[in-house]
Formats: structure tokens, C-alpha cells, sequence
């Protein structure tokens, strides 16, 4: 089924990286907008396109891309939500 | 015949915050700023890029956000009217917070209510197709649980009012109508006034 996020991809990376990215390129405002995971240790770019951008592409830890269903998927886990959450 | 110049007017009295994608006023393709109609100035600032599409905009459910520039002040307000208009896409698979007063309801210290919607929820865990809404009073919960139409926009406003008994001080009217066949989930007798935060949305 066609979404409207069909065009985006994501990659995650280590948040020792973060000063790499030239957030002209991607899809978040600026540093201070990334999600973090719960540790703290990870985080994620996104951009449009098949086409990853330069400074994604140089990330040394970088996994992905993956797609808007696929990164979804991987926020459900343990290493991105608390388990006990509530809302 | 009359006529408008720019945006049909709305009624402001009362109001204390309005945003609408649909009102060319309010927001423009590609900004990043969705202004306040309310003529209070409490406009949003968006992050990490939604996507306007057919006059609406839309989150991703994985890190776009939206927060007021400036707290929204409820402290003189025991009682709130909030109107939105949302929908849930079929097939979704987590929790969406539609709006939150406070960066999280859960720990507004008891002392008033921080207050929100959440998409995809039964209040304790995501949970397709159900919508739950409540505030946290200085006493505890007051909340609901709504079944969404997924894929219909729904128009849904909901009154938080702590003069109200335990059971009432939180009620949804769904399109329109009265309240529907859900239960009260949480009961809480709050008695002080909302809070002074920013709303933050998605």
C-alpha cells in the first residue's frame, strides 16, 4: 500500500557521530532534535530518496537503510522503548 | 454577498490556542512554523520535517514533533475545551501522541493537570485502533479510552473539567455526538487547575 513515507529512508548510527552530519542533508533540524535511544548510545538521520547523502554515506557505524515500516519495527524494541513506558 | 480577503475569520473569544493546516494563515507548504490563530502568538515550531499533504499535516510517528514557542498559561483554568481533527492510518504500529500539555503527563507532580491524546493507546501500551486521552491531576488520572475510525478523520473534543465528580472530569464527544459506549478507565477527583507548560505535538 503507498504511504506518504514511502520516499523516506533512515539510517541508524552511533551518537559519537553526530558532529559528521550536515543536517542540510537530512531530514532533521539540527542536532538537538535526534532521537535518542534509551542509552543514549544510538540515534538515526533520515532523508528522501535512494540516494543517501554524503555525510550519512561517511558514518563508520552506520546500519541501514532501512525503510519507514522497517524503522518502525526496530523503535518497538528494547533498545529504543522503555519497557515500561506508559501513555 | 460578503467576502473575505484573506482566511475566513474565526471566533477567538475564549481561545487561547488554534492551528490549522487547512488555513493558508496558520500554515504554508514547507514551514517549519505553524502560527497561532488564536491571535495569542502561541505558535508551533515543527521539527524533523512532517509532510503537508492534501491541506494536512502529517507526523511520522517516529520523530517529528511540534512545540509552542511559548508555555501555554492554564493555571487560572479549573475547566478546558480541546477540538482536534486527526486520523489513524490503517496497518499503524505504535503510539502517536496527538497532543501533549507538558513534555510528559505523567509527571506534572501531582499538583495539575498535564493532559493529552494519545494514538494507538489503551493508556498503558500501544494498542491498534484505540485512542486514550486523560489528564493527571493533583489527585491522579482522569481519563478515557475511544475506538478510532482508522483511515476517517475524525473531529473529537474533549473536556477536562475538575469541578466535576472523579468519572467526569473527562469526557470525549466524537464528531459531534455525546459520548459513546466506552468506559471510564480513570477516575481520579482532582481539584486544581491545569498547568503552565508547552504543547508539544505528535
Amino acid at each position: 500500500m503507498h504511504s506518504l513515507f514511502d520516499n523516506r529512508h533512515y539510517v541508524v548510527f552511533d551518537t559519537s557521530e553526530t558532529g559528521s552530519i550536515d543536517f542540510t542533508q537530512v531530514l532533521e533540524t539540527s542536532v538537538n532534535t535526534l532521537r535518542l535511544s534509551v542509552s543514549g548510545s544510538k540515534t538515526f538521520v533520515k532523508y528522501n530518496g535512494d540516494t543517501m547523502p554524503s555525510s550519512v554515506s561517511s558514518l563508520t557505524t552506520k546500519e541501514g537503510p532501512y525503510s519507514h515500516d522497517e524503522i518502525l519495527n526496530i523503535l518497538t524494541g528494547s533498545v529504543w522503548t522503555e519497557p515500561n513506558d506508559e501513555i | 454577498m460578503a467576502g473575505f480577503t484573506g482566511a475566513p475569520p474565526i471566533v477567538t473569544d475564549g481561545l487561547v490556542f488554534a492551528v490549522d493546516a487547512a488555513n493558508y494563515e496558520s500554515y504554508t507548504s514547507g514551514s517549519s512554523t505553524w502560527y497561532d490563530l488564536s491571535g495569542n502568538g502561541n505558535h508551533v515550531n515543527l521539527y524533523n520535517s512532517p509532510i503537508f499533504s492534501d491541506n494536512m499535516l502529517f507526523g511520522d510517528g517516529i520523530d517529528v514533533y511540534g512545540r509552542t514557542q511559548n508555555t501555554l498559561d492554564l493555571t487560572s483554568y479549573n475547566a478546558i475545551t480541546i477540538i482536534s481533527a486527526f486520523y489513524v492510518p490503517s496497518g499503524s504500529s505504535s503510539t502517536s501522541l496527538i497532543y501533549e500539555h507538558s513534555s510528559n503527563w505523567n509527571s506534572s507532580n501531582n499538583n495539575y493537570g498535564g493532559f493529552g491524546w494519545a494514538a494507538n493507546s489503551d493508556g498503558y501500551s500501544f494498542t491498534y485502533g484505540v485512542n486514550h486521552v486523560q489528564f493527571k491531576g493533583n489527585s491522579g488520572y482522569s481519563g478515557k479510552n475511544l475506538n478510532s475510525n482508522v483511515d476517517n478523520i475524525g473531529i473529537y473534543a474533549v473536556v477536562h473539567d475538575v469541578s466535576q465528580s472523579g468519572q467526569d472530569e473527562t469526557s470525549i464527544y466524537p464528531n459531534g455526538s455525546i459520548e459513546g459506549s466506552y468506559g471510564t478507565k480513570w477516575n481520579s477527583d482532582n481539584t486544581n487547575n491545569f498547568g503552565n507548560e508547552h504543547l508539544y505535538l505528535w
